[in-house]
């Protein structure tokens, strides 16, 4: 590819005390690209992944997003505007019903007007499957259809970059593929996406690259053919049969 | 199936009827929110209140603290002669509009035995200050008069003393006027209210700095906060004479530029000083501080410009008392709140490109405030109780006004057995409020 990445790690380092969450990743994401993270349980995965929208700010090294350095931002808020996040546990905001929970950052942060907020609501709500569920406060909706609101909420500020945190290990079994048929829809769309996630369907439908990180190390980056019929380390082989069992 | 009765009722399809059985519709008393003791303080308080309605000196007592201002304000009081004649002029100056004017009649104990009719007057805009010719005969329609103090005269048959109200119980908006002016009763709720709104601010000021970065980043932005406390000692040097001493001046620039260097963690810091300082000190001692050396204090300091021409005597200071020493107590009620919600709706909130004072409005303080609702309310109730503290400089609310009535009848008793009723009322209704607000924001 010729064009820029959107996303560039350089180097980059992040230290809890003396836990390495971070260490030395360098990685670039392609416009349109689909990176999937995966590793060991406090491997890193959600640390690298909140140090791109500075929810976390890395140490050492750079991150540039879409031509803007995250390290010293002028306007952080403008940058987060861009970069649509989907966590684990949902944090939807449970005082708001679903279509507020969607409209308020529009209103406020994209100062659109109520009715034109609403409108994209209604229509990323229908897009994610619940579209009738636009009046429900968080508390009366499955997991599954909290997590969907949740990424209404983002695609409604229309980014340019999604992150995915593991975003259905919070969910009931049957949950899981209402909110992975999203994502793969997304995926289609040409959406660039990085997604923390062990769904191996989503993996092998939708990944592009695949990265595996473990102690903080980026320890492979490569195709999931690659990864899964020759891994690189005896470390990631060891991962990949305990995740494939 | 052992126990039919706790059952919930079925309907005719044989499928329960969701809810409990207290959901009946039509039923406004929340017994639900009511709780045993407060039945059976309802008894025995219309016991204690059937027995104090029933003795005039506990009704003397009441009047006297709650000082309610419903419809006459004393005008002039004057003897009435042998004769029975009597004459009596305004004492005040009245604004132009329409009076209601009446005459009541006392003996020598001061009982009421009789009043006269009224005289209805109405006194024009560009009335001027002088006494008329006394008004005789009682009128329904108004009488124009150009002076702003009538002259009432009559005659009564018995009494020794003749007092000239204005009677207003027709106006609104007088009536309002005079409750916010009024002592007893209203004072504390006034005091209370105002005082609890100010805490309120102050608490979520503060509370806001307490939940600061306690540990901020000080090189972030330093040149541009050393170049302010730069610009500060300039402006100071050119309007104020800096000492001569070389090392007093080294003295300054050292200071201002240092707190400027400190600056992203004073927030924090002057909060927790505030919350330790003002939590550690009796309220009695905020409240004499107030009134008895930080208004002496800056009055000598202002070249009496306060308490001059801004008076902070009396209820202002007692207001101010009350206030920094509530914020204390609800900073640490907005903390606790702020914190009680869970980290992710900060960062969910950040993540979508809101600024932090975006996130709190928006996001986090209407969660928090569901939390706080309660401890706030207790708060309210506890500075309803602690305005009593403000009698000690002599402001005349209800515990003064109560112990102004003993210590004209001596009847200790009545006296502050009809101020401790007041404020149980007051007390009591509040937190059964309280337990109801807590009950509907713990459901959902
Ligand atoms: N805020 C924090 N304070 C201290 N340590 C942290 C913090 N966040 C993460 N860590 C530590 O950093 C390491 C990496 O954590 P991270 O959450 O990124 O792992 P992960 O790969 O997402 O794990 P999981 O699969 O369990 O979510 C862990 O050892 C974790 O304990
Ligand atoms: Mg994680």
């Amino acid at each position: 590819m010729t064009e820029e990445p959107i996303i560039q790690i350089k180097n980059a380092y992040k230290n809890f005390g003396h836990i390495e969450a971070v260490y030395d990743v360098s990685l670039d994401v392609q416009i349109g690209e689909v990176l999937v993270i995966i590793g060991p349980s406090g491997g890193g995965k959600s640390t690298l992944l909140r140090c791109i929208n500075r929810l976390e700010v890395i140490d050492k090294g750079e991150i540039i997003v879409d031509g803007v350095s995250v390290n010293n931002p002028k306007n952080i808020n403008k940058i987060r505007a861009e970069i649509g996040i989907v966590f684990q546990l949902f944090n939807l905001f449970p005082h708001l019903t679903a279509l507020e929970n969607i409209t308020l950052a529009q209103q406020v942060v994209r100062n659109r007007k109520k009715k034109e907020a609403e409108e994209i609501a209604h229509y990323q709500l229908q897009k994610v499957g619940i579209g009738e569920k636009w009046n429900s406060y968080p508390s009366h909706l499955s997991g599954g259809q909290q997590q969907r609101v949740a990424i209404a909420r983002s695609l409604a500020m229309d980014p340019k970059i999604m992150l995915f945190d593991e975003p259905t290990s919070a969910l009931d079994p049957e949950m899981i593929k209402g909110v992975l048929d999203v994502m793969l829809a997304l995926a289609e769309e040409g959406m660039t996406m990085v997604v923390v996630s062990h769904e191996m369907g989503f993996v092998k439908a939708a990944a592009d690259r695949i990265a595996f990180l473990d102690f903080g190390r980026l320890v492979e980056l490569t195709t999931p053919d690659q990864l899964f019929n020759n891994p690189k380390t005896e470390r990631t082989r060891e991962f990949l049969s305990q995740i494939l069992e | 199936m052992t126990n039919h009765r706790s059952k919930p009722p079925a309907d005719s399809t044989g499928k329960e009827i969701p809810g409990s059985s207290f959901d009946r519709p039509g039923l406004i008393i929340p017994w639900k929110d009511l709780p045993w003791w407060a039945v059976i303080i309802l008894i025995v308080g219309v016991y204690i209140g059937y027995i104090m309605l029933t003795n005039v000196k506990y009704i003397e007592a009441l009047t006297f603290v709650l000082d309610l201002p419903w419809h006459k304000e004393t005008l002039q009081v004057d003897d009435i002669s042998e004769n029975g004649d009597w004459l009596l002029t305004s004492k005040t100056s009245l604004g132009p509009g329409k009076y209601t004017l009446y005459v009541e009649y006392l003996d020598e104990n001061d009982n009421v035995v009789g009043q006269s009719e009224k005289f209805n007057i109405q006194i024009t805009s560009d009335a001027i200050d002088y006494a008329l010719e006394p008004l005789t005969i009682p009128s329904e329609e108004y009488i124009t008069l150009d002076s702003t103090r009538p002259t009432i005269s009559g005659s009564s048959p018995e009494g020794e003393r003749a007092i000239l109200y204005d009677d207003f119980s027709r106006k609104p908006r007088l009536i309002l006027l005079n409750i916010w002016r009024s002592d007893g009763l209203f004072l504390t709720l006034r005091v209370t209210m105002i005082s609890f709104s100010s805490a309120l601010i102050l608490g979520l000021l503060f509370g806001l700095m307490r939940v600061a970065d306690r540990s901020p980043d000080l090189r972030k932005n330093i040149f541009i906060r050393l170049l302010i406390g730069l610009v500060m000692i300039i402006l100071a040097g050119i309007f104020t004479s800096l000492p001569e001493d070389i090392w007093k001046i080294a003295l300054f620039v050292i200071s201002v530029e240092g707190l400027m260097v400190l600056f992203p963690a004073i927030p924090y810091t002057l909060s927790t000083l505030y919350v330790e300082v003002m939590r550690g000190l009796p309220m009695l001692v905020i409240i004499l501080y107030m009134g008895f050396a930080i208004t002496p204090a800056l009055r000598n300091a202002s070249g009496g410009w306060i308490t001059g021409e801004i008076d902070l005597r009396g209820m202002p200071s007692a207001i101010i008392g009350l206030s920094i020493g509530y914020g204390a107590y609800l900073t640490e009620v907005f903390r606790g709140g702020i914190e009680s919600i869970p980290k992710g709706q900060m960062e969910a909130a950040r993540s979508l490109g809101m600024s932090y004072f975006q996130a709190m409005g928006y996001v986090i303080l209407p969660q928090a405030i569901r939390v706080i609702l309660p401890p706030l309310g207790n708060d309210f109730i506890a500075m309803l109780k602690d305005s009593s503290l403000i009698s000690v400089i002599a402001l005349p609310e209800m515990l003064q006004r109560g112990r102004l009535w003993i210590s004209r009848t001596f009847r200790a008793f009545e006296g502050y057995n009809s101020v401790a009723i007041l404020y149980l009322l007051m007390t009591l209704g509040l937190s059964l409020l309280v337990r109801f607000i807590e009950r509907r924001t713990s459901i959902d």
